[in-house]
């Protein structure tokens, strides 16, 4: 029932009060006292009644109290306004009563008092920020401006001259309404419609209770005689009304006080365990931030790129490395199914399934190696770890995927491999040492030039190999300039295990390391005894025939040229005898002689046609600038008479200008072209000269169409003295051609005939193009 | 023409080859003009000669020199050398007829001021007309000096 106790039953209960007070007023107007009387004694206890109302409201329900205190305060001005008014409208009908003076008088000290209980009220606003609030709130400037107004009609009042002392107590009275209407007006100041409730206003009515309490226990106090017993009984009820709700207000803010200071004490308490609490919490979270950040740096500062897999394969996490090695974006990673990333290259079921056994087998793996193409980074080789994540608190297990990059190593190894393997299966013995020449390989090449095995060589110091002339002298300093860094190259005799020395083209290079710091030698060697000692016996040989070839030629040269005096003597002496004595001789006699000076003559020609072979090779002129068609011509010039004796016609092409030897040049066509007068058939000779280019070469042709020759003997005449006709038939030695041939070999080219017996012969030869010159 | 000479040509002949001694003085015989052939056989003897040193004091100045280049002790060349060095001597033409056609040995001769260089012929005939043509050439067609 109490919980139905509300504001507006209190204040309907009050106004009925009033209205039902004020109809007994009325109905006492003119009959004197008893009407007033009786709203008084009704006024009371309806304060009373509301009071306690409000109290056990408050008892059950403590929101809202600040609303039940202003209704029941409301109640409380609303009827002491009335009394005021009527005790005011009593004095003025001129019936002075000393017990309505004294009544008037009290509760216009009560009334008074709550002006001041207003005022004080009002001093609670007085603050540093209320009164910065009060100046600047316009709402609150009409409150002043009504308490400023209090004040004045109060002492316009008091000021009035001839005021008797009770209608200044009257006065008093109005004052005190005015101030119940203050407190009203504080009431509604006081409504908060943000919160719907009013602030402070427990302050206000707490002092205006107060001071009713007081002002009535002033009353009570000041009892005397004179004063009726319904007087002293009214005011001790309203006292007791007043202390009543004072004590009630009293007891209601010490419980709040105790609950509030429980309620703190408890907070404390709680704030500390919380505080406490908060600290450890700040602590783990910064311990667990710091661990985080502290794993975080490390995820994405490591080299090696990592991925976190959940149970599915699914990428949960990526580091930097992992982009950045693959050139893939965090979109098209992170959520991902492994084997669905990149191209594929992942899609490896070895690796997926090596993968997958790890949560529920709880295996981990390494160093699982594979190989593949990656887009835009190239065929990459990557050693790839699995492990599971411990993860103690959590149900998601999680997998790490860690990867290196073992290409370059990878490439490196190969690299190496394959140059150890070349070195191995080198032809060449390679040897490496340390430092100090102390043997660190060899390869089979070595151990099988030197004799000694792996074990004799292997942790030795190099210096087995050197002969004794070497160890003496040179090994020094080949170790001083490889030492200080430098290639030594060169050809050193080396000992065999057996004792036998060899000579060997020695290559000892330094190895350095990456911090160019001295790592040891290479030593390459090559067997060359046998290699030198042909090279020896071939420069030798060729010595010796280059001797030999000029002995000869100065032989073949002296030889005819000295033979020619004896010759001459013997064909001079029996041309001489022939001259004086063919009178003195008889037939035979004669033929004689003819037949020593023929022969005489014969080895005369023999003997200058020698000495003309002989002198292609050593009477050569130095080679120059040929116009090889000025050397056909004076061939031509030179044979003049001959071909316009036997009416030939000669045909000449075009001719390259190259380096020769002139006079050589022509002499050979002039030989050609002699050849092909000499050969004819019966009827004139025709002789073509040609020239055509072939490859590197000139190809000379001097075509004839005369006898020609069998082709079996197409080498033969080419050897000097050779011939193929009987000298009584055509006249020669068979030097022509040998010359022919001599000076075409001395000008590094080739001579040929093609022909066939009386169908004329082509005579050709070859001079390189190297000797060629653009005209 | 030229005016006919009172004595015998003086002709020195430098030659080692008895051979070729002997067959240039056979071809002189055959030859119209009466001349007087002197014979040394090595540079030295030349020189010997042609100065009128032991042992040939009483020896004449010969109007031409045939010389051989082959020549033992002091060779043709040397003997060329040193005759056409000597201002008495120089006016002297000198044939040099040898065997020898070596382009060396020509152009040495002449550049030593040798006044012509035969090569002698193989052929007798060829040689008989040399000597002829000689004879001919300097002594009935050249203008000498005289003594």
């Amino acid at each position: 029932m109490i919980n139905r106790i509300n504001a507006s039953y209190i204040i309907y209960a009050m106004l009925g009060i009033a209205a039902a007070s004020l109809c007994l007023m009325m109905l006492g107007f003119g009959t004197g006292l008893l009407p007033f009387l009786a709203l008084q004694w009704l006024t009371l206890p309806a304060v009373v009644f509301a009071a306690i109302l409000v109290l056990l409201r408050f008892l059950v329900d403590r929101t809202n109290f600040n609303f039940y205190l202003a209704a029941l305060l409301t109640g409380s001005v609303l009827l002491e306004g009335i009394t005021t008014v009527m005790s005011t409208i009593f004095f003025q009908s001129g019936s002075p009563h000393a017990l309505f003076g004294t009544l008037v008088a009290s509760t216009s000290v009560v009334r008074f008092t709550l002006t001041g209980s207003a005022l004080l009220a009002l001093l609670t606003f007085v603050n540093a920020a209320r009164l910065r609030f009060l100046l600047t709130s316009f709402r609150t400037m009409w409150l002043w401006l009504l308490g400023a107004a209090t004040v004045v009609v109060a002492l316009l009042w008091m000021v009035q001259p001839g005021l008797e002392q009770d209608y200044l107590k009257a006065g008093f009275a109005v004052v005190e309404y005015l101030s119940f209407a203050f407190i009203v007006a504080a009431l509604f100041i006081s409504w908060d419609k943000k919160i719907n409730q009013f602030r402070d206003f427990r302050s206000y009515f707490f002092a205006f209770v107060l001071l009713s309490l007081a002002a009535q226990a002033i009353t009570v106090l000041s009892f005397d005689s004179t004063m009726s017993l319904s007087f002293k009984i009214v005011h001790l009820i309203r006292c007791v009304g007043y202390l009543t709700l004072f004590g009630g207000l009293l007891l209601q803010n010490f419980r709040q006080l105790k609950d509030a200071e429980l309620r703190a004490q408890n907070l404390s308490l709680i704030n500390e365990e919380v505080q406490q609490e908060i600290e450890e919490r700040k602590w783990t979270e910064e311990l667990l931030r710091e661990t985080r950040l502290f794993a975080e740096t490390i995820v994405e500062s490591i080299r090696d790129p990592l991925l976190v897999l959940d149970g599915d394969l699914r990428i949960v996490r990526v580091n930097r490395a992992f982009y950045r090695m693959f050139k893939l974006k965090p979109a098209s990673t992170v959520n991902r199914l492994l084997h669905e990333i990149g191209r594929g290259q992942w899609d490896r079921p070895e690796l997926l399934e090596k993968v997958r056994r790890i949560i529920p087998k709880r295996e981990s793996f390494e160093n699982f190696e594979m190989t593949s193409v990656f887009p835009r980074s190239g065929a990459k080789t990557i050693l790839i770890n699995g492990h599971l994540i411990n993860q103690k608190d959590l149900q998601t297990k999680l997998i790490l995927v860690t990867m290196s990059d073992i290409t370059a190593t990878k490439l490196a190894q190969e690299e190496a491999r394959r140059l150890a393997s070349g070195v191995e299966s080198a032809a060449d013995s390679i040897m490496m040492t340390d430092p100090e020449g102390v043997v660190r390989y060899v390869n089979p090449a070595m151990t099988d030039l030197s004799g000694f095995s792996d074990t004799d060589l292997l942790g030795q110091k190099a210096d087995m190999f050197w002969s004794e002339a070497k160890a003496a002298d040179g090994s020094n300093g080949v170790w001083q300039k490889v030492q200080a860094g430098e290639v030594w190259r060169g050809e050193v005799t080396n000992r065999r295990k057996s004792g036998e020395l060899y000579e060997a083209l020695l290559t000892i290079a330094p190895i350095f390391d990456s911090e160019k710091a001295l790592e040891g030698f290479v030593s390459v060697q090559k067997d060359v005894t046998e290699l030198k000692a042909a090279r020896e016996e071939l420069s030798r040989r060729a010595e010796e025939l280059a001797k030999s070839n000029a002995e000869l030629e100065q032989f073949a040269y002296i030889a005819s040229h000295d033979l020619q005096e004896p010759l001459r003597m013997v064909s001079s002496y029996c041309q001489l005898l022939r001259r004086r004595y063919r009178d003195k001789l008889d037939t035979d006699a004669n033929e004689f002689i003819d037949f020593a000076v023929d022969g005489a003559m014969r080895m005369q020609k023999l003997i200058e046609d020698l000495l003309q072979y002989s002198r292609v090779g050593t009477h050569g002129q130095p080679f120059k600038r040929t116009d090889c068609g000025l050397v056909v011509n004076k061939a031509l010039e030179n044979l003049k008479l001959s071909i316009e004796d036997c009416d030939a016609t000669v045909t000449q092409e075009k001719m390259p200008v190259m380096i020769a030897d002139e006079i050589q040049l022509v002499q050979l066509f002039q030989n050609l072209i002699h050849n092909a007068l000499k050969f004819r058939n019966g009827s004139a000779p025709v002789i073509k000269i040609a020239c055509r280019e072939h490859k590197k070469e000139w190809i000379f042709s001097v075509r004839d169409n005369g006898t020609g020759l069998d082709a079996r003997y197409a080498d033969r005449i080419f050897v000097i003295f050779q011939r193929l006709h009987n000298s009584d038939d055509i006249p020669g030695t068979g030097i022509g051609l040998a010359i022919c041939k001599k000076i075409v070999e001395r000008h590094e080219g080739r001579i040929w005939v093609e022909s066939r017996p009386n169908a004329g012969a082509t005579f050709s030869f070859s001079l390189p193009r190297l000797k060629e010159v653009v005209p | 023409m030229r005016k006919q000479r009172s004595r015998p040509v003086e002709i020195l002949l430098v030659e080692d080859n008895p051979g070729d001694i002997r067959l240039t003085r056979e071809a002189l015989r055959e030859g119209k003009l009466h001349s007087h052939l002197n014979v040394v056989s090595d540079g030295a003897q030349a020189l010997s000669y042609l100065r009128m040193w032991q042992p040939f004091t009483d020896a004449i100045r010969p109007d031409v020199i045939l010389m051989d280049l082959n020549l033992p002790r002091k060779n043709g060349h040397e003997l060329l050398q040193e005759i056409k060095q000597d201002a008495d001597l120089r006016a002297i033409p000198v044939v040099v007829l040898t065997t020898s056609n070596a382009e060396k040995d020509i152009s040495q001769a002449y550049a030593a001021h040798a006044n012509c260089y035969i090569r002698k012929p193989v052929d007798f005939g060829q040689f008989m007309d040399v000597i002829r043509m000689i004879e001919r050439f300097w002594f009935t067609i050249v203008l000498l000096p005289s003594e």
